[in-house]
């Protein structure tokens, strides 16, 4: 009794293991015929847009935070332009407050889409504070290219990590890889999903969106390999620094005014 | 030469498994895979056009229809915000089929809506609320406060009784 019970039970998992391999093997010659509908609502045609060449380029992004005032314009204007999910951002705006006898405090409701609520009350003893925004920083060495398995997200030639929804099975691993917490997957397309720093509106000379909204000059967008670029001037003569630089990753947004704590 | 039978077969082996290599690599692989690197080449190419802006170029791209507007807001503090900062994407209110074309002649496309008008509570405190974290010099008021200080009533547009956001005269 006992022994048929196992060898029912043998059978049952082969049965399971050549189904899931057998599946798997369709899926890997058919990648994208399993996946719903596309990301894309709003495709425009064409290949790349008229004069641009993306090996001509080298993208880089400066956030001056001594100027953030935490009003959360560019995590509106993100939303508004790529169409991000509820309850998802592919950039979000943290604020930061600390005193001697303080903890430091980090929070970001609703990743700032809103602004932040007042703070009348409950900042006594606070001798620092100020806000950081966030975003994928399209690292030079970055650890999601590395595990993806399928080779859907890559680095590009013009120094963005993107992610190709036609390859991207939605396996995740990415988004536990990037340890900036950059990537989520979007539960419509049920693929990974990040900040692209807009590349439908950069590869037509147009600035990303959150750099556009940003009223106060915090967030500012260049191109490296242009010699008279002023954020290639910013990274070349001023004080900055990346986040987690233990991390290796070689982020290429920079921060101007970033503090000890900020992580 | 009846041995020359195990060469044979060894190369049949040989051919099968190329041939089997080469017919699953062409189904596996992409047609633009490594075209300019490590991934689906053509990927650029649909990510550069995955949808049309939604945001516009700028201030440029109202001033065709709303001149006056642009020019007078560059003489107040509030010349540094960019329209749709407050307003909305442009694509809400003027619908252009790409970019391109907007750029060439904005003012051929046709108004589609009106553009978004947001209240005082939900955008001038977002820049202008007094808050540990805000930048020395920037303008911020103790909102409770300074109703109070001017004898107003709390109120969705109250910030609008004295402060027009197209020349705030502070
Ligand atoms: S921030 Fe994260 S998602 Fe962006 S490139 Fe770096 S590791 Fe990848
Ligand atoms: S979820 Fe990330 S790691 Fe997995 S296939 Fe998609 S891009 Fe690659
Ligand atoms: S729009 Fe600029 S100032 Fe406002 S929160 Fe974003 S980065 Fe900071």
């Amino acid at each position: 009794m006992k022994d048929l019970s196992r060898r029912s039970f043998l059978r049952a998992a082969i049965g399971v293991t050549i189904v899931g391999a057998t599946s798997s093997v369709i899926s890997l010659f058919a990648p994208g015929k399993l996946k719903a509908a596309s990301a894309a609502t709003d495709m425009q045609p064409g290949g790349f847009p008229d004069g641009y060449d993306p090996f001509a380029h080298l993208f880089s992004y400066v956030i001056d935070l001594k100027k953030c005032i935490g009003c959360g314009s560019c995590v509106r204007a993100c939303k508004k332009e790529n169409d991000v999910p509820d309850e998802f951002y592919r950039t979000w705006v943290e604020r930061y407050q600390k005193g001697r006898d303080r903890p430091v405090e980090i929070d970001s409701p609703d990743g700032g889409l809103y602004g932040f609520p007042s703070s009348t009350a409950g900042t006594e003893g606070v001798s620092k504070a100020y806000y950081v925004p966030k975003m994928c920083n399209h690292c030079a060495q970055t650890p999601c290219v590395q595990v993806c398995p399928f080779s859907a997200t890559y680095l590009s030639p013009d120094g963005l990590v993107l992610v190709d929804g036609e390859r991207c099975m939605g396996c995740g691993y990415c988004v536990q890889a990037c340890p900036y917490a950059s990537r989520f997957l979007n539960p419509r397309t049920k693929t990974a999903d990040k900040c692209t720093w807009c590349y439908h509106r950069i590869s037509r000379g147009l600035r990303p969106a959150c750099v556009q909204a940003c009223p106060t000059g915090t967030r500012m967008f260049g191109d490296v390999k242009d010699p008279y670029d002023p954020v290639r001037h910013i990274i070349d003569t001023e004080r900055i620094g990346v986040l987690q630089p233990q991390m290796l990753t070689k982020p290429k947004c920079y921060y101007i005014g970033l503090d000890k704590e900020v992580r | 030469m009846e041995h020359s039978k195990h060469l044979w077969r060894a190369v049949l082996i040989l051919l099968v498994l190329s041939l089997g290599y080469l017919l699953g690599r062409g189904l596996l692989v992409p047609d633009t895979f490594g075209e300019y690197g490590h991934f689906r080449g053509a990927n650029l190419a649909e990510q550069m056009n995955v949808r049309v802006p939604n945001h516009g170029i700028g201030p440029e791209s109202c001033a065709p229809c709303h001149a006056e507007r642009v020019k007078n807001i560059a003489k107040t503090p509030h010349r540094v915000i960019n329209c749709e900062t407050c307003h909305g994407p442009l694509r809400t209110h003027v619908d252009y089929p790409s970019i391109e074309a907007f750029m060439k002649n904005p003012s051929q496309f046709k108004r589609t809506a009106p553009m978004e008008i947001h209240s005082a509570q939900d955008l001038c405190i977002k820049c202008h609320d007094a808050q540990p974290a805000k930048p020395k010099g920037f303008p911020t008021v103790e909102v409770v406060q300074h109703l109070k200080e001017m004898g107003v009533e709390p109120g969705p547009n109250v910030c609008m009784e004295c402060h027009d956001p197209h020349d705030p005269k502070i």
